[in-house]
């Protein structure tokens, strides 16, 4: 065995183990996390007087350091305890940034036999403040400190309210929502100055 | 010599593979963004001038070297600079250590082309054309197609320069040309794409009034699009015949690539306007943001508006012609730290190819990571080596090297006549050296504040900006 084959083996270890590290270390070195949703059985508000019961939660998640994005993917699980409840469910899942944008994903999903389960997810780009709290890099005008900084995950849910008028001695129907998923903030990079080299 | 280290086959193999090597990303998706911004026909016309004047003599002093030598760059300017051979060596290195540093983020790049190109066949960014990109950039999935970039390019260098290098630049970049060509026609033939030919050809001279700093930017593209200073040309001419002229085929490399920039302005720009999507402010904003944001942001969206079957179409040709653009390039910059490694410890061309490419995978990893450290490369690369670099290398071709001067006018005899060679070493020996050094200077100390003034030791001055994100990088600041 040569010489030059013992450097190619020790450099192959050596990029081996950086790739390993890569792999595992990509959110610590970008400072992003991942978050896990979890909310089971929650009630939504039913309404004799409406045509349309609905729910809306909200998920908080303070922003890390560089993030500029997040994508989320979310399932969710709606059931009504009238069984013969037939029509749609609407979900929204929204992802507020820090300075008032937004990205939204819909679907409209058939609800029939009392339960339906459907899965959205989707890519949100969040626009970051140029003068947001905290530093920012004047020449791709990313702000780097995201303190107090906040990523939204509205989850609406709708259907039918079929049950107008109360009867004494039967209970409401009502439907019912679990939503689970996970939400991961990444490092975007449309504001990613122009490489000169890069020709 | 020559055969032991290999040879182009042919002429036309030398011209496409330096072609290759020119024609980049940037050709594609950012000259185009420039054009428009800088004034249309006005700033072509600076452009047009500048390559005249000092991109062309440059190119050919570099390729001069290569092919009197028939060396890579260390030794090229080691074995011409005579008794001060060894500190003229160093001028060869910074040349390599740009070409490696490139490599470091340029493999990355290339593995988004080759993303886009394939997920034009899964969805990806039809599906999704404002977002695809920012989910595929970086992360653990980048990492794994800068390794298949990686694996392919030392592969084809491998094989050596005809085997490899000239075997498959011969078939991409006449597939690329063909590419380019007929989304041009695609575009000129649809309803509405008469703004797009107006937003780059129609001239702006007050654009070039109220900014004069477009001028050195025009310089930076000169260089960066004939990739100079980055021992590509140089290595490339080192496997010339004898009896090819360095004049004629330098020049045609030259023209090509400007020709070939010119021509993705005329498919991108009709493309965005018979789209609806020219005057969008997403469009302008993407455009703004440079050669990423355009070539995967707002191509992709004007893509998707096209419709479903001619969109994918389009879209999917596009980036299989940009994959062929950064492969080619990626080809050439490997080139030369293997050539390197060849000529200067004797390793074999397999073993070196396979020893360079780990250790610019090892580093490219950083790069696929992190945003941050691809910046960091490109900006270490560009003010640090080739900047300096080219203005060494063109005063040492147009001043130190008599041998040089010889070569381009034996070149230009056979064709222009010998009165074009000496302006044209003229031209190398003063104006070319002055203006890089200028820019180097220049853009170096003065750039756009927080307000967009251009301003001395503004936040976006190039030594400023490599400062910052050096400390940055490292948690200084």
């Amino acid at each position: 065995m040569q010489k030059v084959d013992i450097v190619i083996g020790v450099v192959g270890i050596v990029a081996l183990i950086a790739t390993g590290l890569g792999v595992a270390f990509y959110d610590e070195i970008n400072n992003l996390e991942d978050w896990t949703v979890s909310e089971h059985n929650i009630a939504l508000e039913t309404r004799t007087e409406e045509s349309e019961a609905s729910l809306e939660r909200e998920f908080i998640y303070p922003a890390p350091n560089n993030a500029t994005g997040a994508t989320f993917e979310v399932t969710i699980t709606a059931s009504s305890t009238n069984p013969a409840q037939d029509g749609n469910v609407d979900v929204q899942l929204r992802l507020d940034g820090p300075d008032g944008s937004s990205v939204e994903r819909t679907g409209s999903f058939p609800f029939s036999d009392g339960s339906a389960t459907f899965t959205i997810n989707s890519t949100g780009w969040i626009d970051v403040p140029q003068d947001f709290q905290g530093s920012t890099d004047a020449r791709d005008g990313r702000a780097h400190d995201w303190d107090g900084a906040e990523i939204r995950l509205t989850v609406i849910v709708e259907g039918p309210n079929t049950v107008p008028l109360p009867i004494p001695g039967i209970p409401q129907p009502s439907y019912e929502a679990q939503v689970a998923g996970d939400v991961h903030a990444y490092q975007a990079t449309r504001d990613l100055p122009d490489p000169g080299a890069a020709q | 010599m020559a055969d032991a280290r290999g040879q182009w086959n042919s002429r036309f193999g030398f011209i496409m593979a330096a072609v290759g090597s020119a024609v980049g990303l940037g050709n594609l998706v950012r000259f185009p963004a420039v054009l428009a911004e800088g004034g249309g026909a006005a700033f072509l016309f600076v452009y047009l001038l500048l390559l005249l004047l000092v991109g062309l003599p440059a190119i050919l002093g570099e390729m001069s070297l290569g092919k009197l030598t028939e060396m890579s760059p260390v030794n090229a300017f080691r074995k011409l600079g005579g008794k001060h051979g060894r500190q003229w060596g160093l001028v060869g290195v910074f040349g390599l250590l740009a070409a490696v540093f490139v490599l470091f983020f340029y493999t990355v790049m290339t593995g988004w082309t080759l993303r886009f190109f394939l997920a034009g066949f899964t969805g990806g960014w039809f599906d999704d054309p404002n977002g695809y990109y920012d989910q595929i950039a970086y992360g653990p999935w980048a990492i794994f197609w800068t390794s298949i970039v990686v694996a392919v390019t030392v592969f084809i260098i491998a094989r050596g320069v005809s085997g490899g290098i000239e075997k498959v630049t011969r078939v991409i970049m006449p597939t690329l040309f063909v590419i380019v060509i007929s989304l041009v026609i695609y575009a000129a033939f649809q309803p509405g794409m008469g703004a797009g030919y107006r937003a780059i050809f129609q001239p702006d001279w007050s654009v070039l009034v109220a900014n004069p700093a477009i001028i050195t930017d025009a310089v930076g593209q000169v260089f960066f699009s004939l990739s100079l200073g980055q021992g590509v040309m140089l290595t490339y001419a080192s496997y010339m015949e004898r009896n090819q002229s360095v004049s004629e085929d330098g020049s045609i490399v030259a023209a090509a690539d400007t020709g070939v920039a010119i021509l993705a302005g005329m498919m991108i720009f009709p493309t965005l306007a018979f789209t609806g999507l020219l005057m969008d402010p997403a469009t302008q904003e993407a455009l703004d943001g440079g050669s990423f944001s355009t070539a995967f942001i707002a191509l992709p969206n004007a893509f998707v508006a096209m419709g479903d079957v001619a969109g994918r179409i389009v879209g999917t040709v596009f980036f299989l012609g940009l994959f062929f653009a950064a492969l080619s390039s990626a080809i050439s910059l490997l080139e030369v730290p293997v050539a390197v490694l060849v000529d200067n410890v004797g390793l074999a061309r397999p073993k070196a190819a396979i020893l360079v490419g780990l250790i610019i995978y090892t580093f490219a990893v950083m790069s696929s990571i992190s945003e941050e450290w691809l910046v960091l490369y490109d900006e270490i690369a560009v003010n640090v080596f080739i900047i300096l670099g080219v203005a060494l290398a063109t005063f040492f071709a147009g001043w130190w090297a008599k041998d040089v001067r010889k070569e381009l006018e034996r070149g230009m005899d056979s064709r222009a006549g010998v009165g074009f060679s000496h302006v044209l070493l003229w031209f190398m020996r003063t104006v070319t050296p002055l203006a890089i050094l200028g820019m180097f200077v220049f853009t170096g100390l003065w750039g756009p504040n927080e307000a967009g003034d251009f301003v001395f030791w503004g936040e976006n001055a190039r030594w400023r900006a490599l400062g910052h994100e050096i400390a940055h990088v490292f948690g200084w600041a």
